[in-house]
């Protein structure tokens, strides 16, 4: 058994009703890398990703963390494997600050314990150390979530997720609502992840994002694994290429075409 | 990382991966003014008791006097002590329509157990508001109904039950102490005001200093948040209907006392003038945002109101038009910042 994979996924099937949403579909993640997961709208992405988080669970198939086989039944159970998935929806509470979110339901308390005394001392000091370690560009972390900007609530979400020492983040469409200079920020800030020893599986529709910071690709069309890509070894053409044609190549050109200039 | 400029710092550069400027949510205007403007939303309550409170002493005969203040104070405690309750249930984005009926038979219960003694008379009163509550969340968070028609309903149930438990007449108190609570007095306050005092300071810490004031907001702010980040949001959520039903308990044990009888009639304005005084203080009809020490402003800005008309003779109707006018004012401002919430 391969061991320097952090997460294996092997032959996950999914169906919602009479829609095959995932056939057999593989998945390897490598300690310390960014792995891009790319297809058409209903290619299968955010399911599979909701079984590992435990949202969803599988008809069939294994899951493997660490070459160890697990069962990830709901979401409780994939972060005591160290899983955690950012929402693209946010799961974050707008009318909270920065450090009361990060520690929202983990929070730092002191005295009686029906009613515990929040150490708000502890709780700032610590947010605003990892914001500075993650070179979050936030002024305090007792700024509300609702007077900050659509990344930097991504980015709050994501230093969330890492403070309670998740390893694997995934991370659903990050960039999707972002202008060019927020993207930019929040793939720094995902890059800076891999670097300090995270493994994120990134889903996305901008092609390009995953070429600037990510090591490999994955393409899923209609629930089944089209192919992985070495990031290095290819380029923008290849990925689309695989996205709208899949492995037999089957529609037209002028999907590519529009493909492309999405990205 | 940032002292370690190797290939990932040359992307950086080639990729125009930038930093980028801190900036406040759309709608807001930038700055300094931006600030001042949420600070005075925020705290809206104070500067309107402030403005009420200059001209009530200027230009309102008898209302700077000893015997008007003790009055006033007294008179506003008591559907205050609820608004606070309901401040904490509305921040969980809950709201009690049924607060004047668990008022009404919370003073029942006490006045018909007051041969158990007074004190425990009290107790069993507050326990039958905080009963209520417990029903309300229960029907809410457990039977999934709307918490509108929740309460509603049990509203009709508690005031049907308060008639038929009192035989549908006043209960007078005869045991020793009946009407110590109602009119026990230090310095100009009298104890009811110093409940409310000492009640709206004691929440506040809890919303502001504790965990479970935290988890009251972040209910009412994302309760999908909520659940994700491992609140139980029901049992929380529930309790904020516990809450709302201890204090109006509290509040109807102290009118009980202060009128040294139990009316089962009673409470049929409460909530106008509970939700009001919340509303004003800051608290949204949209859950999330609210303070408690705005709710006690905006408690004392209707009473200051309140008092000033009647000293002033203006007629009961008039002062109605006006209570609703004041309410309406702070329901819209309320739509419509909640409307740039949303959009910012």
């Amino acid at each position: 058994m391969e061991s320097n994979y952090i997460v294996e996924m092997k032959g996950i099937s999914k169906r919602f009703g009479s829609v095959q949403a995932l056939n057999q579909v593989d998945l390897e993640l490598r300690e310390g890398e960014i792995l891009g997961l790319v297809g058409d709208n209903a290619a299968g992405k955010s399911t599979l990703m909701k079984i590992l988080s435990g949202a969803h669970v599988a008809d069939s198939g294994q899951i493997l963390i660490n070459g160890e086989e697990v069962s990830i039944r709901d979401p409780r159970d994939a972060r005591a494997c160290g899983i955690e998935m950012i929402y693209q929806d946010l799961a974050l509470c707008n009318n909270l600050d920065v450090a009361r979110n990060i520690f929202l339901g983990r929070e730092y308390t002191r005295g009686l314990p029906f009613l515990s005394i929040l150490d708000k001392k502890k709780m700032y000091a610590e947010s605003a150390e990892l914001l500075a370690r993650l070179r979050i560009n936030i002024s305090s972390p007792r700024l509300k979530v609702e007077r900050m900007s659509g990344g930097q609530r991504q980015m709050v979400a994501a230093a969330k997720a890492i403070a309670f020492d998740a390893k694997i983040l995934l991370m659903d469409e990050p960039t999707a609502a972002l202008g060019v200079r927020e993207a930019n920020t929040l793939l720094r800030l995902i890059r800076d992840l891999r670097d300090s020893g995270h493994s994120v599986v990134l889903i996305t529709q901008r092609v390009p994002d995953i070429l600037a910071i990510g090591d490999r690709v994955m393409v899923l069309k209609g629930g089944r694994r089209q192919g992985v890509l070495n990031v290095s070894e290819v380029g923008l053409d290849d990925v689309v290429e695989l996205i709208v044609r899949g492995r037999a190549g089957a529609e037209s050109e002028e999907d590519a075409l529009e493909y492309l200039s999405f990205g | 990382m940032a002292e370690n400029p190797t290939p990932p710092d040359q992307s950086t550069a080639e990729s125009g991966l930038v930093e980028e400027p801190p900036r406040g949510p759309a709608g807001w205007p930038a700055g300094r003014w931006g600030n001042l403007l949420q600070w005075l939303i925020e705290y809206r309550a104070f500067v309107l008791l402030g403005l009420a409170l200059t001209y009530a002493v200027l230009f309102v005969p008898f209302f700077a006097t000893e015997r008007n203040i003790t009055q006033m104070t007294t008179q506003f405690s008591i559907d205050g002590i609820i608004s606070i309750g309901l401040t904490v249930l509305m921040i969980a984005w809950g709201i009690d329509l049924g607060v004047g009926a668990t008022l009404a038979l919370a003073g029942v219960v006490f006045a018909l157990s007051q041969d158990l003694g007074v004190p425990v008379a009290a107790l069993l009163g507050i326990l039958a508001g905080a009963g209520v509550g417990l029903v309300n969340g229960f029907v809410v968070t457990k039977m999934r109904v709307n918490f509108f028609i929740a309460t509603l309903s049990t509203m009709v149930a508690v005031k049907g039950l308060t008639f038929i438990i009192s035989d549908e007449t006043t209960i007078y108190g005869h045991a020793e102490g009946f009407g110590w609570m109602g009119s026990a007095k230090l310095g100009i306050f009298e104890f009811p005001a110093l409940a409310f005092f000492a009640i709206g300071i004691i929440t506040n810490w809890v919303m502001t200093q504790t965990s479970l004031g935290t988890y009251w907001y972040a209910i009412g702010g994302n309760s999908d948040a909520s659940h994700r980040a491992g609140l139980n949001v029901n049992l929380i959520f529930a309790l904020s209907f516990v809450v709302a039903g201890l204090c109006s308990g509290i509040a109807g044990v102290l009118l009980a006392s202060r009128a040294v009888s139990a009316n089962p009639g009673v409470g049929r304005d409460t909530a106008l003038f509970a939700i009001s005084a919340t509303v004003i203080g800051g608290t949204s009809l949209f859950g999330g945002v609210g303070n408690v020490l705005g709710a006690v402003a905006g408690v004392m800005f209707l009473g200051v109101v309140r008092n000033s008309l009647n000293l002033l003779g203006v007629s009961a109707y008039w002062q109605w038009v006006i209570q609703g006018v004041i309410l309406v004012s702070v329901v819209v401002s309320d739509v419509y910042m909640n409307r740039r919430r949303r959009t910012a």
